[in-house]
């Protein structure tokens, strides 16, 4: 037993949880300063991320960890990936809740470590190897949301959203939690492997297990909000601090979408049904999948408010995910595998960026409507080019990272022989480019109410925005450019699906 | 003689009247005490699970479950109490400053 | 080997670049930038052109290659070329665009916004019309229309005078989703190409020599044309085009007329001629009816408009309808059939000139006059010889007077549906008539006439309008008079679009 190699191979959890309890006694003991934790937060986070990147880099085949350590979280270059989008997702949200809290909130630190605990919870929820472990990790990725969500505790919205998404993610934990129980009782085992290695002897699908998994796919599914169990993401979006936000619907997601399909593709050694339940698990993802397109598009279009368009926005982009999931349930998921794994990391990152603006505009302004964008172009470009950018990327505008994602997911719906969803596909961003262009209009068309005439100095610019927020804008913009056009990230992409198979 | 499906159909009882109450309790307080019955019906199913499999992961889960149970619960109250300080209402039905 | 295809592709986008990191008020310098990156574009395409040209026979095939690997696992590459389909549309990119720059120097509002968003959908059109591999096609496709949106949306302007108004906000939004409805069809078309030939290659080299079945013609001759004609203006689906075209600020309405409705054009010639030949031999004869139908009911609605842009957008709509008739020539069994295809590519050519000088003079009057009502300008003749000379000129070059390229397009094309569906021919002759009395009309009405006394302090055209004018103007008379020089390099990819020899 080696522990050297644990600690190698867990840096980045550990780097989390080391830097999550030094915040709060920081915040305790040592720094009354605000900034000094926020630096420290992120110093932790981004030493996880570079971790995360180096063990993805540089895979260790000969270590043997302890058995004990492997029978719960497994370490593998999808699970490495993975953790290293989480964590660059993360930091970027933290870079952009920067100042966000420090001068509102009596307890700035609180969210710092919150966070910090969040993001723990994912890394964990996407190696574990064991449904206990799971719910466990789980878990704590969602209780630091909720309490994230209602974080401006003298604000009611904020109370409210906390509030909100409580109760819908309490429902789904219980969901969840009695279907992982059937699935432990009908198959006798909470360890994902033996599960599978049960399930290949018995000789008909016991139903409480098909049960537990359908249950515990709604629980997943609302975490993730697809529809139908969505309805608490527009209001939860709206009411929650925006910088809040930026980190709900980015990294959170992320994870969830990797640990499903963790869980219903990678012990399938090969055999492509899972777990040959008598499910039409196409079918039922393309139901989820096609709801949420529509119910994400079209609830979209009369929204006024920046934030609820967002999340509309979202509940559509989790729709195209449900939809390459869908065609993962054929004999060679690899290409639908690495197209949902590229098409969730662009959505990531492209929704992050969108969210990212508002959460640096709250600092000035309370409301969100169209037209509190108006004459986003002068006041603050870099910002409008971000925003500008990310949304058409989101609405799958060549040549950026969301319609390559867009394309690379149609290519492998189509090649998976269901045509008829790629045209829904299609059919649903060009709804979508109704509601996405419309707030690029409202921060674009029109000229700021004061001034306009002069454009020697933008007017009335907000305060300047700290450097290190500057440089996190400009890598939400160009990884738009980026991912659309480098075709190595492809390759990696389909290099990390092509280990799923292999039962890794 | 009792046997596995009376827990079961117990706790299959317990978790639907939970869910009925999240689903229809318009008093916050009632809410959380309704996803409290639905996790214990977990643990009913758990432990039952694990007594007539005679494996004990189904225990130790068990407790993980009243941990996390207990976690879950201070959150919501804080939440709770958070609404109320701001409205002085817990009436989830006129929650409803944000309208999706 | 110098790439001279994607020097011409991507100078505008380099361009483009430099001006993104220029400051706002630097107006000169992004102007001097936009006009030297489009100059060298417009001269090297000419340079293209001419080296096709000189070796017509070789034009059934793509030339001057030049492909890069991209994404292997794919099929996908970086492939560019141009064959006798796209050379001549090259050359009319290049005059097209360059014009456009030049008419883009009266744009007085941000300047730098403009000018990168104008550069980015040059760069995308040519693109377009060099793209051998499909996927760039659609990047470049869509490259070509996203800017639209912004660049018409911010920088056009309204129509408010008589009858019913057209707002520019409602027109970008209405142009961006038709474009990308056509968009999503094409896309789809190509997937569906993708997987249906069994190559896994979005190269068109190797797509062409793939055999299609008969269902897999039929079905993605339908996605592919429904696609294109969004764009290319087809009569039930064009209403886009008259309240973008209107909309767009002047520059914009020659390059949407000029070249972006071309590309719908190139793309039916490209994917349903020449890929799928049977499915277009059975089903372009009924949608010929269409297109005489395009060019009665566009020339009558120009009839009806006032205002000028919106009068030339229509006319649009008619004369797209002559290149639907020509290609609506490609199956039948007559010797004139070839003259129908080849009359509607060079109707594309032609009609990009003309209308992009028509809209250049009739938005160069408008920046002086701030009024696009033919009733109110009047008489400008007096004042403006040189706007009423070249509005005249492109006037009776859209009507088709001989000794302009207008005159050789509906000649070929009402030659070849005289050859294969007479009564179609018989039909749209009227359509040319209506459109004589709307021109002259116009010109009556705005440059003839008694002068508007609003108008007495006119002045006529800048020099750099001038310069546009006078490269469009040239254009179209040089290839009136040698007409040759562009059905020459037609001739050559002619049998592939029509299953047979002239």
């Amino acid at each position: 037993m080696n522990w050297s190699h644990l600690l190698v191979q867990f840096t980045p959890e550990l780097a989390v949880l080391v830097t999550a309890v030094w915040v709060i006694l920081s915040d305790l003991f040592l720094s009354r300063h605000p900034s000094g934790l926020w630096r420290q937060c992120f110093l932790g986070l981004a030493a996880a991320t570079i971790g995360a990147a180096f063990l993805y880099q540089v895979p260790t085949p000969g270590v043997e960890l302890p058995a004990i350590i492997t029978r719960v979280l497994l370490v593998s270059p999808l699970t490495s990936s993975l953790k290293f989008v989480v964590l660059l997702l993360s930091t970027l949200a933290v870079v952009f809740s920067y100042r966000s809290f420090e001068e509102t909130e009596r307890h700035a630190g609180e969210y710092y470590s919150l966070i910090l605990f969040s993001v723990l919870g994912g890394l964990l929820c996407i190696s574990s190897q064991d449904l206990v472990l799971f719910f466990i990790s789980f878990e704590l990725l969602s209780l630091p949301l909720y309490m994230l969500c209602g974080f401006r505790r003298y604000n009611s919205a904020s109370a409210e959203a906390g509030l909100k998404y409580f109760v819908n993610g309490a429902l789904s934990s219980a969901l969840m939690l009695y279907g992982i129980s059937w699935i432990y009782g009908s198959l006798g085992s909470t360890h994902l492997p033996t599960l599978a290695a049960n399930y290949a002897v018995v000789p008909s699908p016991p139903s409480g297990f098909l049960v537990g998994c359908l249950l515990v796919l709604s629980g997943l599914g609302f975490k993730v909000a697809v529809a139908p169990f969505h309805t608490w993401a527009p209001d939860v979006y709206s009411g929650a601090p925006p910088a809040v936000s930026t980190f709900l619907a980015s990294a959170p997601k992320v994870t969830i979408v990797g640990f499903i399909l963790r869980l219903f593709w990678q012990s399938l050694d090969g055999t492509g049904q899972f777990f040959n339940l008598p499910v039409d698990w196409v079918f039922l993802f393309t139901v989820l999948a096609a709801g949420s397109m529509f119910v994400g598009n079209l609830s979209a279009l009369p929204q006024q408010d920046v934030r609820k368009i967002f999340a509309y926005s979202g509940i559509a982009q989790i729709g195209y995910i449900f939809l390459g999931l869908a065609a993962c349930n054929n004999p060679h998921p690899q290409q639908s595998f690495s197209a949902v794994l590229f098409y969730t990391t662009v959505y990531g990152i492209s929704n992050l960026g969108a969210w990212a603006v508002l959460a640096v505009l709250a600092r000035g302004q309370e409301r969100f409507d169209l037209d509190s964008l108006r004459g986003l172009h002068q006041r603050n470009p870099a910002l409008a080019a971000c925003l500008a950018l990310c949304l058409m990327s989101l609405a799958g505008v060549p040549p950026l990272s969301g319609f390559m994602g867009k394309f690379y997911l149609f290519r492998a719906i189509y090649e998976s022989g269901l045509p008829f969803l790629v045209v829904l596909g299609i059919l649903n961003s060009v709804i979508s480019l109704f509601y996405y262009f419309k707030v690029l209009k409202a921060a674009y068309f029109v000229e700021a109410e004061d001034g306009g005439t002069s454009f020697l100095q933008a007017p009335s610019a907000g305060p300047a925005l700290p450097m290190v927020q500057q440089l996190a804008f400009q890598l939400c913009l160009w990884s738009n450019v980026v991912l659309g056009l480098w075709p190595a990230v492809i390759g990696e992409v389909e290099r990390v699906a092509s280990t799923i198979t292999q039962g890794s | 003689m009792i046997g596995l499906p009376h827990y079961l159909i117990l706790s299959a009882l317990l978790f639907s009247l939970g869910l009925y109450g999240v689903l229809t309790r318009r008093n916050a307080i009632g809410v959380l005490m309704a996803v409290e019955l639905m996790f214990n019906s977990v643990n009913i199913n758990l432990m039952a699970f694990s007594h007539y499999m005679m494996d004990t992961a189904g225990l130790a889960f068990c407790i993980f479950v009243i941990t996390v149970a207990a976690a879950e619960v201070t959150v919501g109250v804080a939440l709770v109490l958070s609404v109320y300080r701001n409205r002085n209402l817990i009436d989830l039905d006129q929650v409803a400053e944000l309208k999706g | 080997m110098i790439p001279w295809l994607s020097l011409i592709i991507w100078l505008p986008t380099l361009a483009a670049l430099f001006i993104a990191v220029t400051p706002r008020h630097w107006v000169r310098l992004i102007q001097a930038l936009a006009l030297s990156a489009g100059a060298a574009s417009t001269f090297l395409s000419i340079r293209v052109f001419f080296a096709g040209l000189m070796d017509t026979a070789a034009l059934n095939k793509f030339q001057v290659v030049e492909a890069l690997p991209w994404l292997e696992s794919l099929g996908i590459q970086y492939k560019v070329g141009v064959d006798g389909l796209s050379l001549s549309m090259i050359l009319l990119t290049g005059l097209v665009s360059l014009a456009a720059l030049w008419m883009s120097v009266s744009i007085d509002k941000r300047q730098k916004e403009y000018f990168v968003l104008c550069l980015l959908a040059i760069s995308g059109v040519y693109g377009v019309f060099a793209s051998i591999d499909l996927f760039f096609f659609v990047i470049f496709y869509e490259l070509a229309s996203i800017p639209m949106y912004f660049l018409v949306g911010i920088w056009g302007s309204d129509k408010i005078g008589s009858g019913r108004p057209i707002y520019r906000e409602r027109a970008a939004t209405k142009l961006l989703i038709y474009l990308q409805l056509g968009g999503g069809l094409v896309l789809l078309g190509i997937l569906a190409l993708y997987f249906a030939t069994g190559a896994k290659t979005f190269d068109l080299q190797m797509l062409l020599q793939t055999q299609l079945s008969g269902a897999h013609q039929k079905v993605l001759f339908l996605i592919f044309f429904v696609g294109f004609a969004i764009e290319a203006g087809l009569v039930p689906l064009h209403t886009w085009l008259p309240e973008g075209h209107s909309s767009a600020p002047t520059p914009l309405s020659m390059l949407l007329a000029g070249v972006l409705l071309k590309m719908g054009g190139y793309g039916i010639l490209r994917f349903c001629l020449q890929l799928t030949p049977d499915a277009s031999a059975k089903f372009l004869p009924a949608f010929a009816i269409l297109g005489a139908v395009n060019v009665l009911y566009g020339g009558l609605c120009a009839l009806r408009q006032s205002d000028v842009k919106v009068m030339i957008a229509y006319s649009s709509v008619s004369h797209m309808g002559m290149f639907y008739l020509g290609i609506g020539c490609c199956a039948a069994a007559s010797p004139f059939n070839g003259y129908g295809v080849l009359g509607a590519q060079f109707q594309l050519f032609s009609h990009g000139v003309i209308t992009a000088l028509l809209f250049a003079v009739a938005g160069a009057v408008y920046n002086k006059t701030h009024s696009r009502d033919l009733r109110a300008w009047g008489g400008l003749g007096a004042r403006a010889p040189v706007y009423t000379f070249f509005y005249v000129l492109a006037a009776m070059g859209s009507l088709g007077l001989p000794g302009m390229t207008g005159f050789w397009a509906e000649f070929m094309v009402l030659f070849g549906t005289w050859g294969s569906q007479w009564p179609l021919a018989v039909l749209a002759v009227p359509g040319l008539l209506i459109t004589t009395m709307f021109l002259l009309r116009s010109v009556q009405y705005g440059f003839f006439g008694p002068l508007n006394p609003d108008h007495v302090g006119m002045q006529d055209a800048d020099w750099w309008e001038l310069v546009a004018f006078l490269m469009l103007a040239t254009a179209a008379l040089w290839f009136g008079i040698f007409p040759a020089g562009l059905t020459a390099t037609v001739l050559p990819i002619l049998p592939a679009l029509i299953g047979g020899a002239l």
